[in-house]
């Protein structure tokens, strides 16, 4: 059979075109199913995956936050009383506050602090140096959250730690770190910045090096000075990124758990206390599956506003080259 | 021209996505269906003998020795097998949860390793009690009742029932350094010594520029022995009907036995009461006023930091039980260097204990092969073997003297661990009704509050009331 009888195939004088097989054929579209049915073949273990520990468990909380429901015995459906209880629940209402001051101060600080230093590393300096700080910054994000946690709770002990020994040693009063209501909080988000700086720290770096130099020698031979430079250059050109960065760390803070569970235990009363941790408590340490689904369930909405009031808002002030 | 086609098209699309929400209603009934009630399987037979699951508190390397104890029971009953499931966790609450979390798994276990911390809660949803199996081997049991204190079964006990037969305890003492206490010249603690001197060894020893006292807040050891002494408690204690059955039987001429009852209730809260106020008022003075103690770590059983202070020389005297004693002889503390007392007469000189012990669980269909090991537990041979080494007091009194005293180890008024039982009968266990695990939440974070002086003691005891009482009302 000659090439130009073959089906998807056009033969001109001298040459053979291919034909895209999407035509219309009635055996085209038989090749169209083949292709979906093995894109559907390679997409099946995420699927299957996503479904058992992803959406199963969210239509499961949903379903159980209507419930109560303590492992031991059955779940009673009890309607809406869960979130009628959770809407007077002072003590949810801190976390809430707890989680929302938590997502401010620890996103503006690791935005801030990551940028500064992605700008100092990408500046002029041996490239070997420049190796070194990149991956000392990214160190902390490998290291166990726990064993950081672990680590600081005895850096910042108000008794023998080594942060009040200095202050003391410069004549300055203890500072009751994590044992007051008003630092607690505040320690856990230096804690956690310190671990998680180096991963947005990263992103700015690959971010910075996808900037074309021949705008910066512009700027440069027009004049501009470092500090314009990177407010009307570097941070407008990098928006893309910064908007990652910032929805990535939120959704991330919104969730936070590990470090104000091993350094405080939310103490002390409820003033390092997060939504995640009171999840943890109502379901697995109540026993209030229910309660805790609905929780969870209110967390989940919150996360998706967040996220959707971030994106709306990037129409303001993300650039994209 | 024809636009080409999109490769997943709409019809696709919302075929997967009902695929997906069909997947998901699935996952969420498998998740959402009641194990427990319906587990009905069969014992578990492996070779031809019946295994019998039982969860442990603790590491690998704990689970491993607990089975190697239970191999010498199997090796001369070979129709039974023992496989131990470790679970380990910083404190008791958060073990109580994570057997909690197997059991909803659907995993199977016959029996469970419990301490005073969730007896109620065991027993009132999840063991099965041992009345029968006691009666039915009354002579057997003749012996480990007569060598265990009456305090230690009555904790064991829930509404008239006996879920575990106690094999170890631990009740707060005070562990000091007799150096310490001399060279400031303070009182020596003793069996007989006060609050005031307790007070008075505190001021000088913070004036030598150390801590004369650190705790961990947590029920165990905690706020919880000082609110004792001075006649307090958080809730109201009262004897459960029921268990005359044991008593009559078992500790008919025993006077410490007398007054026992089914077990205790802990049915209301009385956290704000006076003394318990006043006693809470002390623990803050001592931090805040006298400088004599550190500000109390957050409810972890972890005391690491406590031996630190101690065997560097920077602190005079803690609360702990003997299971402390390996850990000392670990940082180097030798006999010499250490000691142990009671807590110091205040109103009272009742101390606050915990025991352990192990439950066969309701769902187990190897009840009698779990009775059988839970007496093998009991027996003196083999509550030696665990004891030894300064681990924990024995539960039976006939080795918690010098049978299980080692020398090298100290400390030289070991008997102290027992003697809190026997010469202060008031002696009680922490308070845990069924919901301990959130009672303990409450307790130590509105102590925190007090402790971090955001609230004084008498507002934190107040929200504390609070929400104890709301608690206990919830739990009907």
């Amino acid at each position: 059979m000659a090439l130009s009888d073959r089906p998807g195939s056009a033969s001109l004088p001298g040459m053979t075109v291919p034909v895209s097989p999407r035509s219309g054929t009635g055996s085209l579209r038989g090749e169209q199913r083949r292709e979906a049915r093995a894109a559907y073949v390679y997409l099946l273990p995420v699927f299957v995956l996503f479904v058992v520990f992803v959406a199963g468990p969210l239509i499961a909380s949903v379903v159980l936050s209507f419930t109560r429901y303590d492992v031991v015995s059955e779940p009673v459906g009890i309607g809406l009383d869960n979130y009628q209880r959770l809407a007077g629940d002072e003590r949810v209402i801190i976390s809430f506050r707890n989680t929302f001051v938590f997502v401010i101060l620890s996103t503006l600080l690791e935005i801030t602090i990551a940028l500064l230093l992605a700008v100092g590393v990408q500046s002029r300096m041996p490239t070997f140096l420049r190796y070194v700080f990149r991956t000392a910054f990214f160190l902390p994000v490998i290291t166990s959250s726990t064993a950081i946690a672990i680590i600081f709770s005895y850096m910042f002990s108000r008794d023998f730690g080594v942060i009040n020994y200095y202050l003391v040693q410069l004549g300055f009063e203890r500072v009751p770190w994590l044992n007051s209501t008003q630092w607690s909080l505040f320690t856990i988000v230096l804690a956690s910045v310190w671990q998680r700086l180096g991963f947005t720290f990263i992103l700015f770096v690959a971010g910075l090096q996808n900037i074309p130099r021949d705008i910066y020698e512009a700027a440069s031979i027009d004049g501009v000075g470092p500090f314009t430079r990177l407010r009307t250059l570097t941070i407008p050109l990098l928006s893309p990124t910064i908007l990652f960065a910032t929805v990535i760390g939120v959704i991330a803070s919104l969730q936070v758990f590990e470090t104000p569970f091993i350094m405080t235990r939310g103490g002390p009363g409820d003033s390092s206390r997060t939504v995640v941790m009171m999840i943890q408590e109502s379901a697995f340490q109540n026993l209030e599956f229910g309660y805790g689904s609905a929780i969870a369930v209110i967390l989940f909405v919150v996360i998706m506003l967040f996220t959707l009031l971030q994106f709306w808002m990037s129409q303001r002030w993300v650039h994209y080259q | 021209m024809a636009a080409a086609p999109s490769r997943l098209d709409r019809r696709s699309l919302l075929a997967g996505a009902s695929a997906g929400v069909a997947g998901s209603l699935i996952a969420t009934t498998v998740a959402a269906r009641p194990i427990v009630p319906e587990r009905r399987a069969p014992a578990l037979l492996r070779q031809g003998a019946q295994v019998v699951r039982i969860a442990q508190f603790g590491s690998i390397e704990d689970a491993e020795t607990t089975k190697a104890l239970f191999d010498q029971f199997t090796a001369t009953n070979p129709d039974i097998q023992v496989e131990v499931i470790p679970i380990e966790a910083p404190d008791w609450d958060q073990y109580f949860t994570k057997v909690l979390a197997l059991i909803a798994s659907g995993d199977t276990l016959d029996i469970c390793f419990v301490a005073t911390e969730g007896l109620q809660l065991f027993a009132s949803r999840l063991a099965s009690p041992l009345d029968d199996y006691v009666q039915r081997d009354a002579a057997q049991m003749q012996e480990y009742f007569s060598d265990v204190a009456p305090s230690l079964i009555e904790a064991m006990m829930y509404e008239g029932s006996l879920y575990s037969l106690p094999v170890d305890f631990n009740a707060a003492n005070i562990f000091y350094s007799p150096q310490q206490f001399s060279e400031v010249g303070a009182t020596m603690p003793s069996a007989t010594w006060t609050i005031d001197d307790f007070t008075n060894a505190m001021r000088a020893i913070a004036e030598s520029g150390r801590y004369g006292f650190a705790w961990t807040n947590r029920l165990w050891g905690g706020a919880i022995p000082w609110l004792f002494i001075n006649g307090g408690n958080v809730l109201t204690e009262e004897k459960a009907p029921g268990g005359e059955w044991l008593w009559q039987s078992f500790y008919a001429n025993d006077p410490a036995a007398q007054g026992r009852g089914g077990g205790i209730r802990w049915a209301n809260s009385q956290a704000n009461a006076a003394p318990n106020v006043e006693a809470l008022q002390y623990l803050v003075d001592l931090t805040h006023e006298l400088n004599a103690a550190p500000n109390p770590a957050q409810a972890e059983g972890d005391q690491s930091q406590v031996i630190a202070l101690f065997s560097g020389g920077q602190l005079a005297s803690f609360p702990a039980g003997s299971y402390l004693i390996s850990s000392l002889a670990a940082s180097g503390v030798t006999p010499e260097n250490f000691d142990v007392t009671f807590m110091p007469r205040w109103k009272s000189q009742r101390h606050q204990f915990g025991t352990a012990g192990y439950v066969i669980m309701n769902d187990s269909l190897a009840k009698d092969a779990a009775w059988e090991l839970l007496k093998f537990r009991a027996s003196s041979d083999v509550i030696t073997s665990v004891a030894a080494g300064g681990n924990t007091t024995p539960a039976r009194r006939s080795l918690a003297s010098d049978a299980l005293w080692t020398p090298e180890l100290g400390p030289k008024s070991y008997n102290v661990f027992y003697d809190t039982l026997d010469l202060f009968p008031d002696t009680a266990p922490i308070p845990a009704p069924p919901p301990a695990v959130e009672m303990a939440n409450i307790f130590t974070r509105y102590v925190g509050l007090a402790m971090s002086q955001d609230q004084t003691p008498q507002e934190s005891l107040d929200g504390m009331h609070r929400e104890l009482t709301d608690l206990l009302a919830r739990q009907g």
